[in-house]
């Protein structure tokens, strides 16, 4: 991807995928990865820092005789999550706008 | 590299987080590798980069404010050191009888199984064609044969009874093929990853003096 993605970013979709269904890390990486350049190893330490700030809780459920770990939004996750939905709602018509040259619009 | 050189590289880079967090990181990539699948490892292990990397974005990640505060309680360790001390010399031997044992026991089961199978065949072939010829010549009862009554008696006893118990074990066979080739599988896979887990912690615990 040419575009730099900021922590913020980051953490946005991983909040959003997980939004959608509860995923555990391998499928988690499969996702994210779809769409932004990560390296396999950055996710961790994000889902950690969303787990120490309350927004991710995690429940392990076996799977093929070992334990899987899932990640889920909880409430404040979810708050979060919708928070960065209308953030990046604005920062897309924002950059649109100026992409296509319509940004005196909102300026007037 | 190998997976299990990865885990220990970095549970070796993560030395300064409590042992908790610690844990937790290493199951973390414990199970990435498992989900990744036992063909991927080398993938894996390629995207993942260094392990001390990894650990470098885990320890800038884990806030340190967290971690300063609280070191990591370090009273394992004389334990450890005495645990490994009086486990070893007993440990040790038994895990290499062990290795060397399992082995020896599952090609005996195999190959006990595979005779079984051939049995069950030739008892069936031989009952089937025995029949078929016993049929064919009647046993050499048909007149003008020179026949001895009890011999053609005794030939088709043989032949139905060599086909009886041929059909009789079957039924066994169409079990361990449908029922126990899976089942020994998955105690195999289960017994190999119990394994691993008191090997890694045997090494994680020599490690820790």
């Amino acid at each position: 991807m040419v575009f730099q993605l900021g922590s913020a970013l980051l953490d946005a979709c991983v909040l959003a995928v997980i939004a959608q269904e509860d995923c555990y890390g391998y499928r988690l990486t499969s996702k994210i990865k779809e769409v932004m350049d990560i390296s396999e190893s950055t996710l961790y330490p994000v889902l950690r820092r969303l787990q120490k700030d309350g927004l991710l809780t995690t429940y392990d459920k076996a799977y093929q005789g070992r334990n899987r770990r899932y990640y889920s939004l909880t409430e404040a996750g979810k708050e979060r999550s919708m928070a960065y939905r209308e953030e990046w709602q604005t920062f897309k018509r924002q950059i649109d706008g100026i992409m296509e040259g319509e940004s005196s619009d909102d300026e007037g | 590299m190998t997976r299990d050189e990865f885990l220990r590289r970095l549970s070796a880079a993560l030395e300064s987080l409590p042992d908790e967090e610690r844990e937790a990181a290493l199951e973390y990539y414990e199970e990435y590798f498992a989900d990744a699948g036992p063909g991927n490892e080398q993938d894996v292990l390629e995207e993942l980069g260094s392990p001390e990397e990894a650990a470098r974005q885990i320890l800038a990640g884990s806030s340190v404010r967290d971690i300063v505060p609280t070191p990591p309680p370090r009273r394992t360790h004389w334990w450890w050191l005495l645990a490994g001390a009086i486990g070893s010399p007993v440990l040790f031997p038994l895990l290499i009888v062990a290795a060397v044992l399992i082995p020896v026991f599952i090609v005996i089961a195999v190959v006990m199984l595979f005779v079984f199978f051939v049995v069950v065949f030739a008892l069936l072939v031989s009952g089937a064609v025995g029949l078929a010829s016993w049929v064919m010549t009647l046993g050499g009862l048909l007149p003008g044969m020179d026949a001895f009554i009890p011999d053609g008696v005794a030939g088709l006893g043989m032949v139905l009874s060599s086909l009886g118990l041929g059909l009789m074990l079957l039924g066994p066979c169409a079990w361990v093929i449908s029922k126990g080739f899976p089942r020994a599988k998955k105690r195999l896979h289960a017994l190999v990853r119990d394994l691993r887990i008191m090997w890694k912690r045997r090494k994680t615990g020599r490690k820790e003096k």
